[in-house]
């Protein structure tokens, strides 16, 4: 009886919390009620009644809410495509500012549809790309990357273009050598047309061009998340698709602090000592920097020195992951990517010491690259903890990734190209169209340069990366701070998937 | 003998390991005569001349030059007192042609250094190597190989890497010669070339030459006088009509007595 | 293999005999290697000048390999490592002093010259392998140096420092067309050197210790003394061409390379064109880098063709093919395209009696 009666309660516990949460959604008042027409922009429409472009998440989130109960609204999957004759919820400007926080605080900012005010037919656009599509990282840099970029381009000449210019690609092969990433980027430079905007994929390339593209007025979007050569000097050119390397290091011990008791490897103590793996170049010792060792110092975090593994599939990570556990390591942070993470779990495992260490590591470090490397042992990385500031493939959920996977299907890709670098690429492509339409409206299609293009950035402040992450350029920012940690879960099917564990939250401040 | 004595060996012992390759031995070798060195192989005879040359050190006994000690002299030092030599394997610069093996023989006679050689017109660099280009023809012309001068010595056929090599020694313009064999492996022309060459370097430059040949006629007919060496023994040391008769070397060489007395 | 030389051509003096330049032909290849060099920013667009202003300091950097291992026989894996030491002085030296090109790219040779000292000092002991890892060491203690040692001057964990733009007086290089004329130069004067070296005292005491340093030493050559020269002078090309290199990519560190596989790759360049000529660190720079950039093209153009491997083409034909052909050329080529060279230059003479 007293079974039935405590089950009784905790029904009644839940099913309160569904209507809650149904009546939160429904508790959205529309302020007017639209009805899409024939040219219409999600961002037109918040500006018309906001006088703010920026704003309509706010709509899109409302509308939802309201279509989840009320199927005559539209449901917005794609905040880039709405149709004629759908309706949509535009709530009033407090409830719209809830919304935005809510989403700000919570989710990821959503693509801006902004409309153009000049049409630019028969003029062109040419992205300059560099990456090492051949070399050690091309796993993760290869072909995946060059797909996004195409398929993003693609979806936006079909479109009509950025206000009716064509956009083009180059691509350029570096090898991850920083040698070739000059080399190249000369070439892009003295090109035609001059570029305003490039993609760099390595700390390599940030770090060796920061200064070139400062001079050159070029903006770099760059996916080498190098601190020191970001904000030395500050307000430059570079701007990074994620946290840099220092921020995010500093985040997950931070985390880990925060969940010690949750997560700690049995037996371990109440001490964190946290030993980073890394390779020998900018980007193995791009998160140890003074500043997040001072900041590992002041939350009572011990880390100890950086052991270095080589650049290269058949490094053997056996001796530095001995040394860290010898010197008491009980979480180790791999500052590697691809075959490096996937060796040291394998050898962690094989060693037998993966349940003395709670293993994580950088944001790319969690990809399908790595699973790769581990192939038919993918499941050897259950458990494996990452930083992990963009929505992944697994978000299945989040109308980005649904885009972003449709585009990849329609494709025919291999599942290797199935990682990282198609997101990253792809969603990048979708932040410039944005900063760009925001510039060629301000300074004329005529005047677009990596100056006005920057400046634009600025003016938005935190653009959308379609959905799927966020570029953070606000007040002197170049790079975003926020991320969630997720961890590699086994689904239902024993594959292994990208679980979030944590919300998004705010990572310490580590800049140089 | 009163000329006087250039070199001395006394009482020098080398052993490699329990091997004793010399053993006390002790000789003279005096001003401007042909000095020969024989015995069976093994005998130690390229052992004595790499102590003379500094290559090795003897566990006992001493070498002097002109009245200087030179056991503990290292190599790079011998050829400034005046000591030239030639190898029994043929120890050219295979990569360089025969005038620069010649000319780098000539490398103690510079004065310039390496900022000269780098600069080349400006220091005197250019002016030395003329001058020492001359010195060197002299010998190319000498020996008679002016048509491989500018060959690489590494394609030369062996009789006239040997007398390259004997060029080589002649550019130090030393005072002693210490020739190692140097007319092994050729046929009896080549060999009557470089006899008559040691002969004529013996007669015009007054040359003291100490010499290793297993060629026994040869060696009755050119040397003055001649130390025989037997497991690393003297046994004998003589006028080439006293060693001929030697019972010690006609025991030493027994079975080859044919050859002593050919 | 004799000198072959038309009848009738003689040389009348030592001097003339002693001259690089000897015909007509030699003076119009020469000019005319310069002249398609220095036009190149009128011809070529950036990628070729970027490109040619690599080689050129490659080929400084193998000069100087060449005269360390080709010329003295001194097996050295430390020539990038090397480069890493003159980039970092010239940029010191320009950033804290002021210094003009004409100034520190001489000094920070100089320096470089010193630590090769440094480095060649176990050559008296150990040859051939031992040797190698010898030099090894200067691959692994140099680059550590710069990345955990005055982390202010030396960029630590970035791996790097920016490196300013060279001046000269009123002339500042700030584009590769610009810094294309530097390096020419520099190559010129390094050519010019090495040409000296080879055919001096210098030279032949080095082939002597290479061929043979029992001969060598007997024959008055202090075997350390001038193996020591040799590091000091590879060094001192390597420190030019470290030099050169930091100012026209402006950022030095091992961020940007100098490592082991770059040193190898000299050696390799090295061997390609021809141990011990003076024709061969030219002939082995432009094929390996040429022949690394149609790897490149090559491989976009494979990975089109086959759309389904595209991913597994691209990531390894690169290095695939570059290693088949370096293993082909070794043998096929085993003595260098210098070898070659002369042997088309033979059988030019010989017609039309050559094969």
């Amino acid at each position: 009886m007293k079974k039935a009666i405590s089950m009784l309660v905790l029904m009644s516990l839940l099913l309160g919390m569904v209507s809650a949460s149904f009546a939160q959604q429904n508790d959205v008042t529309c302020e007017s009620e639209v009805v899409v027409q024939v040219n219409d922009w999600l961002s037109k429409i918040a500006d018309k009644f906001y006088g703010d472009p920026l704003a309509f998440p706010a709509i899109a989130a409302a509308t939802n809410a309201k279509a989840a109960a009320d199927d005559s609204f539209a449901t917005i999957e794609n905040v880039n495509i709405i149709e004629p004759g759908w309706k949509l919820c535009v709530p009033g400007a407090a409830d719209a500012q809830t919304l935005l926080d809510s989403s700000a605080a919570g989710v990821l900012t959503q693509s801006a549809d902004i409309s153009c005010d000049s049409s630019n037919v028969g003029k062109k656009i040419v992205l300059y790309q560099q990456a090492g599509i051949t070399g050690p990282l091309a796993a993760i840099t290869g072909p995946g990357l060059i797909n996004g970029t195409q398929d993003a381009i693609k979806a936006i000449n079909d479109a009509g273009g950025i206000c009716g210019a064509t956009v083009e690609v180059v691509f350029n092969d570096t090898a991850y050598v920083a040698e070739q990433e000059l080399a190249v980027y000369e070439v892009s430079r003295n090109s035609d047309p001059r570029p305003f905007v490039i993609l760099t994929y390595g700390s390599g390339a940030t770090v060796v061009l920061k200064d070139r593209v400062n001079e050159d007025k070029i903006v770099n979007i760059a996916s080498g998340l190098n601190g020191p050569a970001v904000y030395n000097p500050p307000n430059g050119y570079t701007i990074l698709t994620a946290p840099i390397y220092s921020d995010q290091f500093s985040g997950f011990i931070k985390w880990a602090k925060d969940n010690w008791a949750s997560i700690k490897p049995e037996g371990a103590g109440d001490e964190i000592v946290v030993g980073v793996i890394g390779w020998d170049n900018a980007f193995g010792t791009g998160a140890t920097t003074d500043e997040a060792l001072a900041y590992a110092e002041s939350i009572g975090v011990t880390v100890l020195p950086l052991e270095v593994v080589a650049l290269s599939p058949t490094a053997d990570p056996t001796g530095p992951i001995q040394n860290l556990v010898a010197q008491g390591a009980n979480v180790i942070y791999n500052q590697s990517l691809a075959f490096t993470p996937a060796t040291v779990i394998a050898t962690t495992r094989a060693l037998g010491l993966w349940d003395q260490v709670v293993m994580g590591g950088v944001n790319w470090s969690m990809d399908n690259s790595m699973l790769g490397s581990l192939g038919e042992n993918a499941a050897l990385a259950e458990g494996y903890y990452g930083v992990f500031p963009y929505l992944y493939w697994d978000d299945t959920d989040q109308p980005a990734v649904r885009a972003a996977q449709a585009a990849f299907d329609a494709g025919g890709y291999p599942p290797a190209d199935h990682g990282v670098g198609y997101l990253l690429s792809y969603a990048s492509v979708d932040a410039i169209r944005q900063a760009a339409i925001h510039a060629i409206n301000r300074d004329g299609f005529d005047n677009l340069s990596g100056e006005t293009f920057l400046s634009a950035m600025e003016d938005l402040g935190i653009v959308s990366a379609g959905g799927l992450f966020e570029f953070n350029v606000k007040d002197g920012n170049r790079a975003p701070s926020r991320t969630q940690i997720r961890q590699v879960q086994l689904n239902d099917a024993g594959v292994p998937t990208f679980v979030a564990v944590t919300d998004w939250f705010d990572l310490p401040d580590t800049r140089p | 003998m009163t000329r006087p004595v250039h070199l001395s060996v006394k009482n020098v012992s080398l052993s490699f390991g329990g091997t004793k390759a010399l053993h006390n031995v002790s000789f003279d070798v005096y001003q401007g005569e042909i000095l020969a060195i024989i015995g069976p192989n093994g005998a130690g005879k390229t052992s004595m001349l790499n102590c003379m040359t500094g290559f090795y050190r003897p566990d006992e006994g001493s070498i002097t030059f002109d009245g200087h000690e030179i056991t503990t002299t290292p190599p790079s030092k011998i050829a400034g007192l005046g000591i030239a030599r030639t190898f029994q394997n043929i120890a050219l610069y295979t990569g360089l042609s025969t005038l620069d093996n010649i000319m780098a023989a000539r490398h103690i006679h510079f004065k310039y250094g390496m900022w000269q050689s780098m600069l080349y017109w400006v220091g005197g660099a250019l002016k030395e190597e003329i001058r020492h280009r001359q010195r060197v023809e002299e010998i190319i012309s000498f020996l008679e190989i002016e048509h491989i001068r500018k060959a690489t010595v590494g394609a030369l056929p062996h009789g006239l890497r040997k007398r390259v090599e004997l060029g080589r020694a002649l550019a130090l313009e030393s005072r002693v010669l210490l020739l190692d064999e140097p007319m092994t492996g050729m046929n009896l022309e080549e060999k009557e070339d470089m006899a008559r060459f040691v002969l004529d370097i013996h007669e015009r430059q007054n040359m003291t030459i100490l010499l290793i040949e297993h060629d026994m006629g040869l060696v009755m007919d050119i040397a003055d006088r001649i130390v025989v060496l037997d497991f690393g023994v003297k046994i004998a040391e003589g006028t080439p009509d006293e060693i001929k008769n030697n019972p010690e070397v006609i025991r030493a060489y027994l079975g080859q007595e044919h050859e002593i007395l050919n | 293999m004799a000198v072959l030389r038309p009848s009738g051509d003689f040389d009348v003096s030592y001097r003339q005999d002693m001259a690089l330049i000897r015909y007509p032909w030699h003076w119009v290849l020469i000019l005319a290697t310069i002249l398609v060099a220095a036009t190149a920013p009128l011809w070529g667009n950036a990628y070729v000048v970027t490109t040619i202003n690599q080689i050129a300091y490659t080929v400084i950097a193998v000069q100087g390999l060449n005269i360390l291992t080709g010329y003295t026989g001194q097996i050295s894996l430390g020539q990038a490592a090397f480069m890493l030491v003159g980039g970092y002085a010239s940029a010191l030296l320009a950033t804290y002093w002021g210094a003009p090109i004409w100034l520190s790219l001489p000094l920070a040779a100089l320096i470089t010259g010193l630590v090769g000292l440094i480095f060649g000092l176990p050559s008296l002991r150990v040859k051939g392998f031992y040797l190698a890892m010898a030099t090894l060491a200067a691959q692994f203690i140099i680059p550590w140096l710069t990345r955990h040692t005055f982390k202010d001057y030396l960029g630590g964990s970035d791996g790097q420092i920016s490196v300013p733009m060279p001046t000269l007086g009123p002339i500042v290089f700030d584009s590769a067309e610009k810094f294309l004329y530097l390096s020419l130069v520099a190559l010129l004067i390094t050519t010019v050197i090495a040409f000296n070296i080879s055919r001096t005292r210098l030279g032949r005491a080095f082939v002597a210790i290479r061929d043979n340093d029992l001969a060598a030493e007997l024959l008055g050559v202090n075997l350390l003394g001038y193996k020591l020269r040799a590091f000091f002078i590879a060094a001192l090309f390597a420190g030019i061409a470290g030099a050169l290199r930091a100012h026209s990519e402006r950022s030095i560190g091992t961020e940007l390379g100098y490592n082991l596989n770059e040193s190898i790759l000299f050696l390799g360049m090295l061997i390609i064109g021809g141990l011990g000529t003076n024709l061969g660190p030219f002939l082995g720079g432009v094929t390996v880098i040429i022949l690394d950039d149609v790897a490149l093209q090559f491989g976009q153009f494979v990975a089109a063709l086959f759309p389904a491997y595209s991913s597994n083409v691209l990531t390894s034909f690169r290095p695939i093919f570059f290693g088949l052909v370096l293993m082909l050329f070794l043998i096929f080529e085993p003595r260098g395209l210098a070898y070659r060279w002369t042997l088309i230059k033979a059988a030019w003479r010989l017609r039309p009696f050559s094969r």
